[in-house]
């Protein structure tokens, strides 16, 4: 199967790939997986107090689809505020990469991702 | 196929995980010999077309029994369980959070044949604990704890794909 170029890109070049301290309070971490294929994928988000994610790291062990998936999401979210992230469906991620439809779930995943973080942070901060 | 006849039935071999492979090899080589297309008279074509689709079923039945992960959900489906759908919440954080480890260790290993070693003992470390969690994962199906074993089955659906990940970066330090 052929990816696509954006897909290619964000794979060879994948932006904000890293780690943020779990135990910082502003940073929430969203971990999923995709058991079939083995797929896993850390996304954490560091929110300001006004709720704007200020920054964003993810490290995804995956195909390609998934690494650009998480890739283009770290992008995406950066300056958003958390209602503004949580608004981000994985369709868009799909039409953005044009991901073929066997794929399709590699941007579900990046979707589960970030709501993981948005809640996590959002629980650290509630508690 | 008969609701009755599962792919266990078929082999004359009972329902469980632990499976009597020498009894399931012989099993299917008798039966898919009975069942060859070739055995059909020539001309008959609806014989024929019976013969073909007996003979997928019975290497789709053999493959799915003969592996143990392929196993594991046949026994999970069989008890109604949707092994394809996945949501986060079937998933073990802390499964999650040791792949993650476990995924960095593999891609830590040096290059060439000096991650030989490291892979070795990943690789190792990762076989025992499949087999640890597969008698986990009997023992949630015998209590019927369907939830508690759909999680372990995912689990162990992660460990595998490790493991295959692990050899087939042994196969390209190897130059295979």
């Amino acid at each position: 199967m052929a990816y696509s170029e954006k897909v290619i890109d964000h794979y060879e070049n994948p932006r904000n790939v890293g780690k943020m301290d779990d135990a910082d309070l502003n940073v929430g971490t969203g971990m999923v997986g995709a058991p079939a294929c083995g797929d896993v994928m850390r996304l954490q988000i560091k929110v300001s107090d006004a709720g704007v994610i200020e920054d964003a790291k993810f490290k995804t062990y995956g195909c390609g689809s998934a690494i650009a998936s998480s890739s283009l999401l770290t992008e995406w979210v950066k300056g958003r505020t958390l209602d503004e992230a949580t608004a981000i469906k994985n369709s868009d991620i799909a039409e953005e990469l044009g991901l073929p439809p066997v794929k399709i779930h590699c941007s579900v995943l990046a979707e589960d991702a970030i709501k993981a973080a948005i809640a996590d942070v959002k629980a650290k901060r509630g508690a | 196929m008969h609701p009755a006849e599962d792919f266990f039935s078929l082999f004359s071999l009972p329902r469980s995980f632990a499976v009597d492979k020498p009894a399931l090899t012989a099993n299917f080589r008798a039966l898919q010999a009975a069942s060859h297309p070739d055995k059909v008279a020539a001309g008959d074509e609806a014989a024929k077309l019976a013969a073909v689709q007996r003979s997928s079923l019975l290497n789709d039945a053999f493959a799915t029994l003969k592996s143990p992960l392929a196993r594991a959900g046949y026994l999970l489906r069989l008890a109604g369980i949707d092994v394809e759908a996945v949501s986060q919440s079937d998933l073990d954080p802390a499964v999650l959070f040791e792949q993650m480890q476990l995924r960095e260790s593999v891609a830590e290993a040096p290059a060439g044949e000096d991650g030989l070693a490291p892979l070795a003992a990943l690789k190792q470390e990762i076989g025992a604990r499949i087999e640890v969690r597969e008698a986990a994962f009997v023992a949630a199906l015998e209590a019927e704890e369907f939830s508690a074993t759909k999680r372990v089955f995912h689990e162990l659906q992660f460990l595998y794909k490790l493991f295959q990940e692990i050899e087939a970066s042994e196969e390209q330090r190897l130059g295979y």
